[in-house]
């Protein structure tokens, strides 16, 4: 502390007022990991609605028969520690589309969940909670297309 | 200053390999694909690798990505281990906190080169003074390393987390990240 600050300081409880208002700037950010954990797991949920939406139900009504599978494994994050979370499986005939979710420690985004079709694995990141977007390209020319219909068939028409 | 060994490969040719092979996988893979379309099995190089369906050709291409993937990756991470070393020792100067990080988490001998400066080292800086500043930073580049130091130990422990996370371009991007956050890191040393 200064010495202009400390002439003004006269009581104990003054100076810890003053401190309080004056704490360092570079202070660790605080993060609440609990609730980052909860934002996660439902966007998860909700990447999944929409994979039932889209693919499944567009499967479905193509006459596919599909069946769709849910499975808990747990994963360890730095800063959360281990917690489950659910795998997604869709067989469509003999096509398989699967669904890792990797975690939310991830650089530059708030999630990631590996789609693994039968000739690709594709990225899928969380641009903003429940905004899920498609991983295109790499480093300079990467890019971030919406998790919609139109780019889902994209995706499909280059990797069956 | 020491001169920086010619031996280290820039991140940029590393790159270009890694994607010049990928393609190579495709494009052989297609050709592949054409022959088993009519009913050919297809020839191979021992007994390693074989396949007849079109199925068992996507697998074996997926298989020959990862383990691409996975080389491509040591190769990287280790050309950054070399990159950082130099940079802490030739480039970082002295008034930065980063360097007094350095100096108070690294002992002298390993600073002046009587045995080596490592990842390991790195890392215990890197908690002091990048973890305040970017924990997600930090806590990729950790794994990152914990991902390097099971491929270039023969892929011998259970590492069930990192596999899935750390392909070449996630790890290429975490370098980057950490690059970064280092003062003055040149663009000789990318």
């Amino acid at each position: 502390m200064d010495e202009k600050r400390k002439r003004h300081v006269k009581t104990f409880s003054e100076f810890l007022a003053d401190r309080k208002n004056n704490e360092p700037e570079m202070s660790e950010k605080k993060v609440d990991w609990e609730a980052r954990k909860t934002l996660w797991l439902n966007s998860i949920d909700s990447l999944y609605d929409k994979t039932d939406n889209i693919i499944v139900n567009n499967f479905r009504n193509a006459g596919f028969q599909v069946t769709t599978k849910k499975v808990k494994e747990r994963i360890f994050e730095e800063y959360i520690g281990a917690y489950d979370l659910e795998n997604y499986f869709i067989t469509a005939d003999n096509i398989d589309v699967k669904f890792f979710p990797i975690g939310t420690i991830v650089i530059g985004a708030f999630g990631r969940v590996n789609m693994i079709l039968p000739k690709e694995t594709v990225k899928l990141v969380l641009k903003d909670w429940n905004d899920w977007r498609i991983v295109s390209g790499f480093g300079s020319a990467m890019k971030l297309v919406e998790f919609n219909e139109v780019n889902i068939v994209k995706l499909f028409q280059d990797n069956l | 200053m020491r001169v920086l060994s010619i031996h280290i490969k820039s991140f940029k040719e590393i790159l270009e390999e890694y994607e010049f092979t990928h393609r190579s996988i495709d494009t052989k893979s297609r050709y592949y694909n054409k022959l088993i379309a009519k009913g050919w099995r297809i020839p191979t190089a021992g007994s390693y690798y074989f396949y007849k369906t079109l199925t068992e050709a996507n697998a074996l291409r997926q298989k020959l990505k990862l383990e691409v993937d996975r080389k491509y990756t040591l190769e990287l991470t280790s050309a950054f281990e070399a990159k950082i070393v130099y940079y802490f020792k030739n480039i970082l100067r002295r008034r930065h906190p980063l360097y007094r990080a350095y100096e108070s988490n690294v002992s002298a001998s390993i600073r002046k080169g009587g045995s080596h400066l490592m990842y390991q080292h790195i890392l215990l800086v890197c908690k002091q003074e990048i973890q305040p500043v970017d924990n997600i930073a930090y806590a990729n580049f950790k794994s990152l390393v914990d991902y390097r130091n099971w491929l270039a130990h023969g892929r011998g422990w259970d590492l069930e987390g990192h596999l899935s996370k750390f392909d070449f371009e996630y790890s290429y991007l975490t370098i980057e990240k950490i690059i970064s956050l280092m003062p003055n890191f040149p663009d000789t040393l990318k």
